[in-house]
């Protein structure tokens, strides 16, 4: 199996003391807590920190690991002949959420024993178009399960596939639970839960608040000042809606139930963000008639800033 | 053969957990979960020897439990930590909602 250097995953010494073992652990804990945490690979590095400091800050399994000697990271190894007898800890529930390698050293024994330990629980993300939401949605999702193997002790990896259909409704960071579907429990212990956490994929033109949809649409200054009626996409097809004169950038316009569905009935709205926009270029025709309006209008935006 | 796995949002789940089937599943000690009640994090049905929790409980409670492992955190300490996330992410999605409407 390949080496796991739990020193070198907390940043110490070998002969660091249990201070700066804990140290270092809380520095890397608040760097990767996944719920503090903004680094992109934040749960695999924290559940990597969590067990090295999970052998290397009590004494007994700190002097186990040593034992097995010193060997580079993911360097290919076995233990040595007389290190049998200090396998088989118990550390409850949570084994299932280490590594294959502290499986293999701390936890290979105890399958033999009978040990009764959960299935595993699995996290997933699912990233779904926001089309995707306005129905219900099938996704395959591919994991690699760890399995105690039930004759030898050691742990595979079986790819396995899991289909999941999310209802209509799912708003983005959605979190689902799926009871029974994760690992499988050893010895008669119940199997572990999956979790999905659903991501909407961005839109080119939609942004999702909650089951809400906001929409900019681009206006021309006359239609601002004058008024008008324009078509502009929704989710599922097109619609209407009417500029009243002297509209202003920003002026949110909002067309009831063209949102996303709710898991319920119902649906969100959808809010139009009106942006006045001028022309970047106009021909001369374009020119003399703004200067026309510009000499003509006694309109002034700033009067509130005083002064001349 | 349809072998899909039909998923519930937590909103529409109308499961219910004991407290020990809430502890089983989130990893979490009885009194840990009991700080949470009486700080207002979760809020179960029942009376005080026969709760009933909500499958949103189970997902609070197992953020709870990452916070508690990765912070040492005690049972006060973890009632606190969990409000101010929950605070957080309520401001989170008032930010989104806001940059929604920020005209580019």
């Amino acid at each position: 199996m390949k080496y796991k250097d739990y020193y070198q995953i907390l940043g110490i010494e070998r002969d660091a003391s249990p201070e700066d073992t804990k140290r270092a652990y809380r520095r890397l804990a608040r760097k990767y807590h996944p719920d503090v945490s903004k680094e992109a690979d934040a749960e695999e590095r924290f559940k990597e920190v969590g067990e090295a400091y999970e052998v290397l800050k009590d004494p007994e399994k700190r002097a186990a690991y040593n034992e097995l000697g010193r060997y580079r990271a993911g360097q290919e190894f076995r233990p040595p002949p007389d290190w049998g007898s200090r396998a088989g800890h118990d550390f409850g529930g949570r084994q299932a959420d280490f590594s294959d390698f502290f499986a293999e050293i701390f936890g290979g024994r105890s399958a033999g024993q009978g040990f009764a330990a959960r299935g595993q629980d699995f996290e997933a993300t699912v990233e779904i178009a926001l089309e995707q939401a306005l129905h219900a949605t099938e996704t395959t999702l591919h994991f690699d399960m760890p399995q105690r193997d039930k004759h030898s002790g050691n742990v595979r990896r079986p790819p396995r596939e899991i289909k999941v259909r999310i209802p209509r409704g799912a708003t983005d960071g959605q979190k689902l639970r799926v009871p029974g579907k994760g690992g499988k429990g050893m010895n008669g212990a119940p199997d572990g839960d999956l979790y999905l956490r659903i991501v909407l994929r961005p839109h080119p033109l939609f942004k999702p608040s909650g089951h809400d949809l906001y929409l900019e649409v681009p206006v021309a200054p006359w239609e601002a000042a004058l008024g008008a009626s324009i078509e502009v996409p929704t989710l599922e097809g097109r619609a209407r809606i009417k500029i009243h004169p002297g509209a202003k950038a920003g002026q949110r316009l909002r067309l009831a139930g063209k949102g996303l569905p709710k898991s319920g009935h119902g649906h969100g709205d959808l809010y139009a963000v009106l942006q006045v926009v001028s022309p970047a270029v106009l021909n001369e025709r374009e020119k003399s008639l703004f200067e026309a309006l510009a000499k003509t209008s006694a309109f002034n935006p700033r009067r509130h800033f005083g002064g001349g | 053969m349809d072998d899909w796995i039909e998923c519930v949002f937590p909103e529409e789940d109308a499961s219910c957990f004991s407290l020990s089937e809430l502890m089983h599943v989130s990893g979490l000690e009885r009194e840990e979960i009991v700080a949470l009640v009486d700080f207002g994090i979760l809020a179960p049905e029942g009376a005080e020897d026969a709760w009933l929790f909500s499958m949103e409980s189970i997902l609070v409670a197992r953020t709870g439990e990452r916070l508690k492992q990765g912070f040492e955190l005690s049972p006060a300490g973890l009632a606190l930590a969990l409000t101010y996330l929950r605070r957080i992410e309520a401001l989170e999605a008032q930010l989104q909602a806001l940059g929604c409407q920020l005209l580019e």
